[in-house]
């Protein structure tokens, strides 16, 4: 028995090695993401022209699409190929400053730990694509289903924080956040101490890693979406 | 040519063969399989011991390790204590509170669980029991064991406002996690309670069940 097992890997160790000198590994391509959502069930106004998109925004509020498809209630699956992400990562629209950026529009104060931070940001929903053109058209197509957690690209590790308001609700906000593309998970305590939010990468290991459950739109600064 | 081709994948599946012999089991008829679950929580503060409870639903401790000050993060084994009791189990909706009113039954009714409340209590009169006035986080996540998978629902007011909560149990221990929401314009708080794969809980400070 161990002369079967011994004997095959003393063979085959040499002629793996082998087949590294004759094929020599091309470059390998800049890492792309593989993203799972959990969707429910769709509205009757929605069905059949529910489209699932990953947006971005530039600093004048512009909405830039990364990737869509139609979808239906459960497992849904998107797909953004390095190659966009690294194209996001060199436009100097994408990557913005706290300021112009994530907190822009919430009357932030006492931002701290944000000093070379710059960050760009992917928000995934699920909009009713009204006119059946795979495109979203944010003043005659609405929201169905969203997810407060975002798909982030960071230029470096930053831990920060900043009191806010959001149409009239006061937060306080905090994060850490880590170097490279990450799944920023959005978490919010409310209760009689006010509403806190804070916004951590996920861990590399974390099981629910790239794993989004959608939900109908809520107030992110004082409602809740966490762990999919 | 034909066996410089076939010895390789013979040692693919020597190799499959090695990794697939299971390991002798020390435990007598326990579960084989290390079922861990990762506890995460804000900085444990130093001063008066602290300790992570698990509780069962007549607020005894089934279980309590001691945090050390400075500690993140706990890996414990919770999840594959074996079958509880049979007098510990209850029936699936025995956690509603009072005045909730059931809006989809327990199905099926068969169903039997036993759930455990993961807490963090600063021990600050030192008798190592948790007390009134000694919670210092927790989670609405709970531990649960189920004898069967189940779904039910029920409802109840929250102020001026409802909140319905759906219950999803898969059978054996999972971890089943609360998520709840609020949607714009509503008043109607929407609460579930899934069984899920990811054996991650988050300790926090106390809140309401209409927060996390």
């Amino acid at each position: 028995m161990t002369l079967f097992r011994i004997l095959p890997l003393a063979l085959c160790a040499p002629l793996l090695g082998s087949c590294w000198l004759i094929f020599p590994s091309p470059p390998p391509p800049p890492p792309s993401l593989s993203l799972s959502f959990t969707v429910p069930e769709i509205p009757a106004s929605a069905r059949g022209n529910a489209y699932l998109g990953l947006f971005w925004y530039d600093a004048d509020a512009n909405a830039f699409p990364v990737s869509s498809s139609r979808v239906e209630a459960g497992a849904q699956k998107l797909f953004v190929s390095g190659y966009d992400l690294k194209n996001l990562q060199d436009n100097p629209k994408f990557l913005l400053s706290l300021t112009e950026g994530e907190a822009r529009n919430l009357s932030a104060t006492n931002l701290s730990g944000a000093d070379g931070v710059r960050t760009g940001t992917l928000y995934p929903f699920i909009w009713n694509d009204l006119n059946g053109n795979g495109k979203y058209d944010p003043l005659s197509e609405k929201v169905v289903f969203d997810t407060n957690d975002v798909i982030s690209y960071a230029n470096k590790d930053f831990n920060y924080s900043f009191e806010g308001n959001k149409a009239g609700t006061a937060f306080r906000q905090s994060g850490k956040r880590r170097q490279g593309w990450t799944h920023v998970r959005h978490f919010v305590l409310s209760g009689a101490s006010g509403n806190e939010l804070t916004w951590n990468s996920l861990a590399p290991d974390s099981p629910s890693l790239y794993s989004f459950k959608m939900k109908e739109p809520t107030d992110f600064a004082s409602s809740m979406e966490v762990r999919p | 040519m034909k066996s410089f081709l076939l010895l390789p994948l013979l040692g693919v599946l020597a190799l499959t063969a090695c990794a697939g012999t299971p390991a002798a089991d020390s435990g007598g008829n326990r579960p084989t399989a290390r079922v861990t679950s990762l506890f995460e929580f804000p900085e444990i503060p130093s001063g008066a011991k602290v300790y992570l409870q698990f509780q069962d639903s007549s607020g005894k401790s089934a279980r309590q390790e001691e945090l050390k000050p400075g500690e993140t993060s706990k890996v414990l084994e919770i999840q594959n204590l074996g079958t509880p009791d049979p007098a510990n189990l209850a029936a699936p909706l025995s956690f509603k509170p009072a005045g909730a009113t059931v809006v989809q039954e327990p199905s099926p009714s068969s169903a039997k669980i036993y759930g455990l409340a993961p807490l963090i209590f600063v021990d600050k009169n030192g008798n190592g029991t948790f007390d009134n006035g000694e919670l210092l986080f927790m989670t609405h996540d709970r531990v649960l064991y189920a004898t069967a998978a189940f779904t039910a629902a029920y409802s109840e007011p929250v102020g001026s406002r409802t909140m319905t909560t759906t219950v999803s149990a898969q059978v054996g221990w999972t971890r089943l996690e609360h998520f709840v929401y609020l949607p714009l314009n509503s008043s109607e708080y929407k609460r579930s309670l899934t069984s899920t794969g990811d054996r991650t809980f988050y300790l926090h400070k106390p809140t309401p069940e209409t927060s996390m």
